[in-house]
């Protein structure tokens, strides 16, 4: 049997999602039957453009995060396909591509500033881009008609006999787009490897990083779609009210999205619809004034924040799990996965020591060249000449704020390198965190670094398909097996113990089948059987698959019985290399490291 | 040049306000590490309480800025016992409860009291000298906004408590074990916080105008400073209110009308693009 069929929980969600999807689809496909006057045919068209624009937006909060401008955007698209249709008299169909890739683009230079900005700190710079938007197009008097904005704009043209002047056939095109936008962000999100990589990248943006994703190209590529779906519903809404004007992207309407896609499960592929259609159809309904509705927003993020921090969609599906009996995800039955067999494990650890047999040459896997770190005037490392040897275990030790960890983030590219060369295969390279990883080098964190919404199998079976090295479901086998996670396999991080925590960053960090490991005090905060049952499996795994090793720790007596090598690292400079018995006999290394104490 | 002095002299009164606007934001920040969104709708609701204050009861600006500053202390400490204390650590969280608080404000605000911008009377007197006016109203409102500034800096670098809630920035928990209630101080200083975000509101609701609207404009103003001297720090605070009050009154001074507010938001997205920390922020300085 094959191990994708013990993955059962993602498939019980994917179902519960392709279900909901279609339940969802059926309703909404209804909807103009009941809903049929013609002023509940606007609200349901407002509410699908709003579901676009929403679901638009759940591709970057999705990828870590929260933009103030997605209103922007779909101003974008309106005016751009409201100027060229009507000035340049083009037909919508031509405009509309264009209006969704100019806010795809501006989107990307707004994504460039996300490299460097997180949390509030983006949601600000959002805002203020919102606010100059609005600044220009009111300044713009000429081509966008100024604070009046622009009128008349002209429904798009039919085709197939279709009549888009009608609401209701208006309605089914704006939800025809709807799906293809919750297709794209299906894509974003569980459906693609794409899209898992973003999803753990707005996670973990450091472990993603170390575990292969290429952070910016993701990140980019996650704001072009995102502020192009935006672009493309605010065409569609624009066109059907025929007019659009500064106010339809004051920042409050950006906030107004946020709430639907936060509010209506973020991290659900029909969270963001939901959201919208409950926030638009609700209010509008009650026939409630502006005002009315800024206050039932309002009162919605609160109880938002409050009541259901995953959103109202998650809520409902554990509300219908306990009403149906059937176990939540992540303790489910996960006997198969007791059945995986040791031929894989063997086979897995066949492959890989093959793959250790054809680098048999002496050329060091990485080497440092008078390599040196600085960070502004703090310099860390001091010109270090350094290699490891391959094939066995090397240890890394040295007092506290040595540059230990430092040291570790230059080879794999989070630091840089100031001065001097890293060489990998005796070939310079300069190291970037995704990169490293397909190189054939990972690592773990001094904290136990694990996707702590992801379950154990789910992490690991990530980390071997982010890495683009390994079978996932092979490396999974060995790996539940290896480490003894079998039991906790369904378990997410945030429920995992300390040493599970470990055990599960370094099957990750193993996915990728790493020439070279790095390990960072991997043993830190275990107890006395921990640290010995952990010592023993690093030592195995260097056995069972011929890789090399390069550890940071604190724990002299396992160092001094683990490692092959140590190099002694004291104020960023070199002090000893050698085997841990010439090592210890150092005297510089007795005062600088072990003290005179 | 007289049109260069004067624009300097409008910028130097407008940086003496936007420093006052933006001052409990500063604090708050600096001692908790929370951006308050809903600062806005407090200095909105503050507005709101100098507006009734004067025109329904005649009061003087003195009583008004007790009362603006009671009730938005009041507020201040309800939002962090409710929420911000909560939340603490979770900045997502901490951003979206201030934004539903905001946008409950300000609904709130237009069913009660319309939508319609309202004024203050004030005085029309002018000082002039070598050629320049300078409206009573802004000259005083500057020269008071300086001095609760430098009211605040004092109290915070010169007092006690001052020093106890600079502890409590700079590490929680060592202030916790050194037996200082750090849940009170917090509540304390997000009361400061908020309550001075009504004292602005006072002293600058009769030189701007009053909406429920005018929450975002506060709120992106405070940002502003801010972010552009740096988050939490007071004198970062005032270079930033300044450099934003000259940048603000050059470019209406010298560009065409509907292009003036642009030059604000782009140095404010050229500053989070390129220094983040502000001018004179480092990640961990504190007040």
């Amino acid at each position: 049997m094959s191990t994708r069929e013990t993955i059962q929980p993602q498939q019980r969600t994917a179902n519960y999602e392709r279900i909901g999807l279609l339940v969802l689809a059926a309703v909404l496909a209804v909807a103009p039957l009941v809903l049929s006057n013609a002023y509940q045919l606007n609200v349901l068209v407002l509410m699908a453009v709003n579901a676009i624009l929403a679901t638009g937006l759940a591709i970057v909060v999705r990828a870590g995060r929260l933009s103030l401008a997605q209103a922007s955007f779909g101003g974008i698209g309106g005016y751009t396909t409201g100027i060229l249709t009507t000035t340049l008299g083009m037909p919508f169909w031509l405009a509309l591509p264009a209006g969704g890739l100019l806010a795809a683009a501006i989107g990307v230079l707004l994504g460039l500033t996300s490299l460097r900005l997180r949390g509030f700190y983006f949601a600000i710079a959002t805002f203020t881009f919102s606010q100059l938007a609005i600044v220009i197009l009111r300044a713009w008097t000429s081509v966008t008609g100024g604070m009046s904005g622009m009128f008349g704009l002209p429904f798009p043209t039919g085709f197939l006999g279709l009549d888009f002047s009608d609401p209701r056939q208006y309605y089914y095109l704006v939800l025809v787009v709807l799906f293809l936008a919750v297709a794209i962000y299906h894509a974003c999100s569980r459906g693609t490897a794409f899209g898992r990589g973003l999803a753990v990248l707005g996670e973990d943006e450091v472990l993603a990083s170390s575990l292969g994703v290429p952070a910016t190209r993701y990140r980019l590529l996650a704001f072009a779609l995102s502020s192009g779906i935006g672009g493309i519903g605010g065409s569609f809404g624009a066109h059907f009210i025929q007019g659009v004007s500064p106010s339809d992207i004051a920042p409050i309407v950006s906030v107004f999205v946020v709430v639907m896609v936060l509010a209506g499960g973020a991290k659900t592929l029909v969270g963001p619809l939901i959201g919208a259609i409950i926030l638009t159809l609700v209010p509008e309904l009650l026939r409630a004034s502006a005002q009315w509705s800024m206050v039932f927003y309002g009162v919605f993020l609160l109880l938002y924040v409050y009541l259901f921090p995953d959103g109202l969609l998650p809520l409902a599906k554990s509300a219908f799990r306990r009403a149906v009996g059937d176990p939540p995800s992540g303790t489910a039955s996960h006997r198969e996965l007791a059945l995986v067999d040791a031929a894989t494990a063997r086979a897995e650890a066949a492959r890989q020591n093959q793959a250790e047999g054809q680098g048999a040459d002496s050329t060091p896997i990485i080497a440092l060249e008078n390599a040196s770190c600085a960070f502004g005037a703090l310099k860390v490392l001091h010109g270090l000449d350094w290699s490891v040897r391959r094939g066995c275990i090397n240890g890394l030790i040295g007092p506290n704020g040595a540059g230990k960890t430092t040291f570790f983030n230059v080879l794999t590219g989070v630091a840089p390198v100031t001065e001097g060369t890293v060489r990998w295969h005796g070939a310079p390279v300069v190291p970037v965190p995704g990169e490293m990883v397909r190189r054939g080098m990972s690592r773990t964190f001094q904290h136990a670094r694990v996707f702590e919404d992801q379950t154990v199998a789910d992490s690991i079976l990530l980390a071997a398909e982010l890495s683009r090295r390994a079978v996932p479901e092979t490396h999974l086998g060995w790996a539940l097996s290896f480490f003894n996670l079998t039991d906790v396999a369904f378990s997410r991080g945030r429920d995992l113990t300390h040493y599970q925590r470990r055990l599960t960053s370094i099957a990750m960090a193993m996915a990728s089948s790493p020439e070279l490991l790095l390990l960072d005090e991997p043993l830190a905060g275990l107890d006395d059987t921990e640290t010995r049952e952990l010592s023993r499996k690093i030592a195995g795994l260097q056995q069972e698959t011929g890789n090399t090793i390069l550890l940071i720790e604190h724990k002299l007596s396992e160092v001094m019985e683990l490692c092959d090598t140590l190099t002694v690292l004291d104020h960023g400079v070199i002090i000893a290399t050698g085997t841990p018995d010439e090592v210890s006999r150092n005297s510089t290394v007795i005062e600088a490291y072990l003290g005179n104490e | 040049m007289q049109l260069f002095l004067q624009q300097a002299v409008n910028g130097l009164m407008l940086g003496g306000m936007f420093t006052l606007m933006s001052i409990g934001l500063s604090l708050m920040f600096g001692v908790m590490r929370v951006a308050n969104f809903a600062y806005g709708a407090l200095y909105m609701l503050g507005g709101y309480a100098a507006f009734w204050a004067s025109n329904l009861l005649g009061v003087p600006n003195s009583i008004a800025i007790v009362v603006a500053f009671a009730a938005a202390f009041l507020m201040g400490v309800v939002m962090e016992q409710v929420g911000f204390s909560r939340f603490r650590g979770n900045e997502e969280a901490t951003l979206i409860f201030g934004l539903g608080v905001a946008l409950i404000a300000r609904g709130g605000a237009v069913l009660a009291w319309g939508s319609q911008t309202r004024f203050i009377p004030v005085s029309f007197d002018t000082f002039r000298f070598g050629g320049m006016v300078l409206p009573a109203s802004r000259f005083w409102a500057a020269v008071a906004s300086l001095l609760i500034v430098g009211l605040v800096y004092l109290v915070v670098n010169r007092t006690r408590w001052g020093r106890i809630i600079r502890a409590v920035a700079d590490n929680p928990e060592r202030a916790a074990l050194a037996g200082f209630n750090t849940k009170f101080q917090y509540l304390l200083t997000a009361g400061l916080a908020t309550g001075l975000a009504g004292v602005a509101a006072v002293m600058l609701v009769p030189v701007f105008s009053l909406s429920p609207a005018v929450d975002d404009s506060a709120l992106y103003t405070a940002m502003t400073v801010v972010i552009l001297g740096g988050l939490g720090s007071i004198p970062g605070c005032v270079v930033g209110g300044f450099l934003l009050g000259i940048i603000t009154a050059f470019s209406y001074g010298y560009l065409p009308s509907p292009i003036a507010p642009a030059v604000p938001l782009l140095l404010l997205i050229v500053t989070l693009a390129l220094k983040p920390e502000g001018l004179f922020g480092s990640k961990d300085r504190v007040v």
